[in-house]
């Protein structure tokens, strides 16, 4: 298989995670859409990674995967602090800093 | 990898990726996005990246999975209405998605034909293992592996610090509380919540 083909399926993932952001009410979902969105550059990392080849974008890789834990950690408890203190995660109600 | 296989691998990723944002259980969508992972972690199997397969399946559909199902089980988010509701939403996400998509895909067209033709180079009998990334992150990377621990260290005190217990308060009985310092004016209901009086003295105990 060519590289091409993981760069499809890398592109293809990406383009889902964002329809998902921009689609969901729900913010824990959105924040699994900006996981997806990560996963299919990390793809696309690992994949010229081996076709270069070297080993420098998997330390890339590496490098976003813990990124995003921390994001993924800090995201999801502010997630639960907003539903504590406004009773909702739904994107659409939370207006409060609408202009 | 030959090419069935890959190609298998693919149809479940996208289809995963779909449920992960089309389905109107939250739950099915993170358990979705596990399959997702699983699938990731064996490409790069299959593109002789053991190491990270590895970190992939601990890292992503272990620790921040089990964190994702632990919010969604204490938040009880319902099933309805996944979606936006306001029309701009729906349209810009249609219109950004179909977008990105048809610029990558062109992208991939043009420059694509050779790159699929090429057959991946032979690597050495290590590559991807734990001592080949581990060789190169201790050495020319040192520096942002280093700075990584010091953002885990930031991410772990700010989400400690964001979601600690604030409220309620230790209960302390009303005739054990010494002489004049009964908070003037603030009346606690049984969950807790005061209905009048200063909440940012009170909420947090006293131990800001």
């Amino acid at each position: 298989m060519g590289l091409s083909g993981y760069l499809v399926l890398s592109a293809l993932l990406f383009a889902i995670g964002v329809g998902g952001v921009l689609l969901r009410r729900n913010v824990v979902v959105i924040i699994m859409s900006v996981e997806l969105m990560l996963n299919a550059a990390n793809l696309a990392l690992v994949a010229f990674s081996r076709y270069l080849p070297g080993h420098d974008g998997q330390v890339l890789a590496f490098i976003v995967i813990a990124v995003a834990a921390a994001e993924a950690a800090v995201g999801l408890a502010l997630v639960v602090q907003v539903a504590r203190s406004r009773g909702t995660v739904d994107v659409d109600d939370l207006t409060l800093l609408r202009g | 990898m030959p090419t069935w296989l890959f190609l298998i691998l693919a149809a479940v990723a996208v289809v995963g990726a779909g449920v992960v944002v089309l389905h109107r259980n939250p739950v099915k969508s993170a358990l979705a996005l596990v399959m997702v992972m699983f699938t990731l972690a064996v490409l790069y199997l299959g593109l002789s990246a053991s190491f990270l397969a590895v970190i992939q399946v601990m890292v992503y559909a272990g620790a921040v999975m089990v964190l994702f199902l632990f919010v969604l089980f204490l938040l009880n988010v319902g099933v309805e209405s996944p979606f936006s509701t306001r029309i701009a939403r729906r349209l810009s996400a249609g219109l950004v998605g179909m977008l990105m998509g048809l610029t990558l895909a062109g992208a991939l067209l043009v420059r694509g034909p050779a790159a699929a033709a090429a057959s991946a180079p032979p690597v050495a009998q290590d590559f991807g293992t734990i001592e080949a990334v581990g060789r190169l992150l201790f050495t020319r990377y040192l520096l942002p592996f280093e700075l990584l621990s010091v953002l885990l260290l930031v991410a772990i005190v700010g989400a400690v610090f964001a979601s600690r217990p604030r409220w309620p308060v230790p209960e302390v009985p009303e005739e054990l509380w010494p002489e004049g310092t009964r908070p003037g004016g603030t009346t606690y209901t049984p969950e807790g919540e005061p209905r009048e009086g200063p909440r940012t003295e009170d909420r947090t105990g006293g131990d800001a």
